[in-house]
């Protein structure tokens, strides 16, 4: 029931800046992902929130008060949060229904109630006959909806998920990727979700953060951060795209047209696109092989050598190299029954793609 | 699965295939370990089972023994609450906590550690007396004539619990780092206190690791001698081991039925605590399984500073101040002449010096604990090797035996070793008892198992791919086991000697009941220069042996880059 904002944070451990002036914002009611490789600060960032680590530089805001920046620092216990965590983090001494009613017994909500709340939380999650259990008695994956129980009980305003699903086995964390966005709509808090594997946050999150080496490089909704990346890392972190060394020769109205490896093709545009070096992303289901050996002609897609050539069922993938001299590798569809052979010359036809502005 | 678990044995199987003696040497092991840890203590409960009728139930209902029993229970829980109090608050203190110079107060805390009962007991004495150097000094020493406090059942009470505080704090402090980090996170999430964490968190989470510590600290205050022996004689507060010790050097071996009696009651209390401890132990396994980072101490901000001079009051005058005392009544003219430049004096260390059976008997302590520590290490890689390997079912039987002799109360086993070796040994003709021998022997099994222990951590920590990429080199049997398995057991081989050196070396417990004359130990003589009421020299000798424990364990300390976790109780 809060929004949350980010302002110019910054973090360090000694003399390594692991966060580097991010800014963000989160709506009431928002589900955000907050997505990139390990190591990139994301946890960092959800801890700063958290206020378990302390803020070297700019401002953290919850509902519009502020929690951490310049001499405040709210502690934790006081911040009214949720969090999952990877671990499930439950406490191995008390059962089921203790763990849930823990933040309330602390927060001086009455027995009445407590009982009231900690049922409706076990109810949510489908727990109530497990009431009694200790956590060493569930399998992973109630001991994960024990942990989302807990958090739903406490109403909190917002709510951080620390890589929630990374200890289950695949099956599982579909179905509580349903869990989550169940839990979503019922709780009406403020998600901040981080993960490192970009499936997930596509399939979740009302908009994505996409974070790498401590920096916040693009914050957008699922399919506008697939189809218009902000640079070409943002595009190879999501979704296979390849990277191609065009140059820019005409732009007019979001469309720019470019050379590749000496074949002109019209491609959406960065609105920042200018003419000139740059460098286009394109993904492989918009890339078909059209034309086998030297029997192509020109126009028809651009000129490439096939790498490896891996048959997939209904398709063949190809990993061709661009025939421009620069080595550049472009992954391709053919259909299934093309004679393709490795190290054939052969043409690529782009239907889809997009043009960054140049760096 | 399967092919781990036949790993080991494969490989133990070709390095010493070169050896056709690996099946003499085990038996050499087995015949060193029963002999020594089993047999005695065996002998001990035989001795009871075919004493003359109603000895047995004229010990038992004597008000002495009675007395004496409940005396033991009763001091050692007490110390046990002041152990766990001290060690619980300061584990938690400068576990959770960054406070400025940690690892100086972590030393502090430890220092009692170092420091040997009698000493300890001598130590506080000097500096609560009435001619204490330090309080004199600020003119608050008691009038002359005064009653040490000390010599009671809260005075013996005070200083067992600080004496064995450690045991504790190492306890609880290794248990915080196994408390999964998040599950703090998460109480602080759900809005917890720093109190309601402690409370409702932690301390339930420690709860069997608190109460193993606590017996731990039990078991050592129902085996501790130096201190009743000081503390309780003179203030009629006799414990058993102070009992058997005034009984068998009063009446010497004619009572050694009684004392056995005596000594099996004490092995009884402290099996009891020993065996709280081992349940405990096995349920904080159970109970704390690390997922992610184990609980690190935060920022204390603000409080550091106070919290930090309020760990200081604590400690200073527990672990610093007597040693002080000590000091200075080392170098005092007279006890009760105040201490200055002019009135210091060197001539107390030269009575010590001039005093044959002292000098014996830092010769003496020297080859004994430095022979302990060699043979015992002789005995402990192989056996430790034996062990790990999972080759030989017999060392694993075996392992729990070495472990008696240590656990156990010191004069449990000197009345063991006295009972077993007063007969002259067979073929020899000759009686161990009153020689150097049998107080060698008693050292042998005391303190193997401080010699097997960090050798077997060494041997579990070392990767097993080691020796497999060494037989794909190509290297022999011999090779592997000089060139690889060795050297990454050498610096854990290191350590174990410096232990076993350090506890050997000040030791009274088990040489109290086995010394004789020309045989003395350094434990032994500074407990009778100060029962002769040589207060000065006492001091000196204490300070002396003092200064040999810190040396050895501040060159275990050097070793530690190279040593497995856990193998120097004192590491941070």
């Amino acid at each position: 029931m809060a929004s949350l904002t980010i302002e110019r944070a910054v973090k360090r451990f000694g003399d390594k800046t692991v966060i580097d002036s991010v800014s963000f914002h989160a709506a009431d009611r928002e589900f955000v992902a907050l997505l990139g490789p390990s190591g990139c600060g994301k946890s960092t960032l959800l801890r700063l929130v958290a206020g378990f680590e302390r803020l070297d530089g700019g401002e953290i805001r919850i509902g519009g008060e502020t929690v951490s920046g310049g001499d405040v620092h709210v502690p934790t216990e006081r911040r009214r949060l949720g969090m999952v965590f990877q671990s499930y983090a439950l406490w191995p001494h008390m059962n089921v229904t203790e763990n849930v009613a823990f933040a309330l017994k602390v927060q001086g909500v009455p027995p009445e109630e407590r009982r009231a709340r900690v049922a409706r939380a076990l109810k949510t999650v489908d727990l109530s006959d497990y009431a009694e259990r200790r956590p060493a008695e569930l399998s992973g994956g109630q001991r994960q909806r024990v942990a989302l129980a807990r958090t739903l009980a406490t109403e909190p305003r917002v709510v951080l998920l620390d890589e929630p699903l990374a200890n289950l086995d695949a099956n599982l964390r579909e179905a509580m990727q349903e869990e989550f966005r169940r839990f979503h709509s019922e709780s009406a808090a403020t998600m901040v979700f981080v993960t490192h594997d970009q499936a997930e946050a596509l399939a979740l999150a009302d908009r994505v953060a996409v974070m790498m080496e401590g920096v916040l490089r693009q914050v957008d909704r699922p399919k506008a951060l697939y189809d218009q990346p902000a640079d070409p890392e943002v595009a190879r972190f999501i979704g296979r795209g390849s990277i191609l060394p065009v140059d820019c020769v005409g732009v007019s109205n979001g469309r720019a047209t470019v050379d590749v490896a000496g074949t002109r093709i019209g491609l959406r545009a960065d609105p920042q696109a200018v003419e000139g070096r740059t460098s286009i992303c394109v993904r492989p289901e918009h890339c078909r092989v059209v034309a086998a050996g030297e029997r192509g002609e020109p126009g028809e897609g651009f000129p490439a050598r096939a790498k490896v050539v891996r048959f997939t069922g209904p398709t063949q993938v190809v990993t061709a190299i661009l025939e421009d001299g620069s080595e550049t590798e472009v992954l391709a569809l053919a259909d299934s029954d093309q004679h393709l052979e490795e190290g054939a010359a052969l043409r690529i036809a782009v239907h889809d793609g997009w043009v960054f502005a140049a760096r | 699965m399967g092919e781990r678990a036949a790993a080991p044995a494969r490989r133990s199987k070709t390095i010493f295939s070169g050896f056709s003696g690996e099946q003499v040497m085990l038996a050499a092991l087995c015949v060193y370990v029963v002999g020594l840890c089993i047999l005695p203590l065996l002998r001990l409960l035989t001795e009871i089972g075919t004493a003359e009728p109603g000895t047995v139930a004229d010990v038992l209902s004597s008000r002495w023994t009675q007395g004496a029993a409940w005396r033991t229970v009763e001091a050692s829980l007490g110390a046990t609450v002041v152990s766990l109090v001290l060690g619980v608050g300061l584990a938690l203190v400068l576990g959770l906590m960054q406070l400025p110079g940690r690892a100086f107060l972590t030393f502090l805390v430890l220092m009692p550690m170092l420091v040997p009962a009698q000493i300890a007991a001598l130590a506080w004495l000097d500096l609560t007396g009435p001619s204490s150097v330090l309080l004199g000094a600020v003119g608050l020493a008691p009038p002359p004539g005064t009653r040490n406090w000390l010599y009671s059942r809260e005075g013996i009470i005070l200083l067992m619990g600080i004496e064995h505080m450690p045991i504790v704090f190492l306890a609880v402090r290794a248990g915080l780092r196994s408390v999964p980090a998040d599950l703090v996170e998460a109480a602080r999430i759900a809005g917890a206190s720093t109190t309601t964490v402690i409370s409702q968190i932690i301390l339930p989470l420690l709860r069997p690791t608190i109460i193993a510590g606590g017996a731990l600290a039990f078991v050592a205050a129902v085996g501790n001698f130096g201190i009743p022996a000081i503390l309780g004689i003179p203030g009629r507060y006799t414990m058993l081991t102070a009992l058997v010790y005034q009984r068998l050097s009063g009446f010497g071996p004619s009572v050694l039925g009684e004392v056995a009696v005596l000594s099996f009651i004490l092995a009884l209390i402290a099996g009891a605590g020993l065996a709280v401890q081992a349940l405990s132990q096995r349920r904080a396994r159970v109970t704390l399984t690390i997922v992610g980072g184990g609980l690190k101490p935060t920022d204390a901000g603000r409080l550091g500073l106070p919290v930090t001079a309020a760990v200081l009051l604590v400690l200073v005058p527990a672990s610093i101040l007597p040693l002080i005392a000590l000091l200075g009544t080392s170098f005092v003219k007279a006890l009760g002449v105040p201490l200055s430049a002019d009135t210091a004096t060197f001539a107390h260390y030269l009575t010590v010096w001039d005093n044959q059976a002292a000098r014996r008997a830092f010769v003496n302590s020297a080859w004994l604990s430095l022979g302990t520590a060699f043979v015992s290490l002789v005995v402990a890689v192989p056996f430790a090797w034996f062990l790990t390997s999972g080759r030989s079912r017999t060392a694993r039987l075996l392992d729990g035996a070495v472990d008696a002799p240590y656990a156990l109360p010191g004069i449990v086993i000197s009345i063991a070793f006295i009972l077993t070796f007063l007969r002259p040994l067979p073929l020899l003709e000759v009686s161990l008892y009153g020689t150097a021998g049998i107080i060698l022997i008693a050292y042998l099994a005391r303190f193997l198992a401080l010699g097997v222990r960090p050798v077997v951590a060494a041997f579990v920590a070392q990767d097993p791919a080691l020796d497999e990429a060494a037989r794909i080199a190509g290297a022999g049997a011999l090779t592997r086991l000089t060139r690889i398995l060795l050297p990454g057991v050498a610096p854990a081989a290191g350590a174990a000697v410096l232990l076993i050196v350090m506890s050997a070396y000040n030791e009274l417990t088990v040489s109290a009941l086995l010394w004789s004359r020309g045989n003395e130990t350094v434990g032994v003589t500074v407990f009778n220069l100060y029962d002769e009421g040589n207060t000065t020299a006492a001091a000196a000798a204490s300070v002396l042996a003092v200064l040999v424990t810190f040396v050895a364990a501040a060159l275990a300390t050097l070793l530690a880059r190279w040593l497995p976790r856990g193998v120097l109780p004192w590491q941070a």
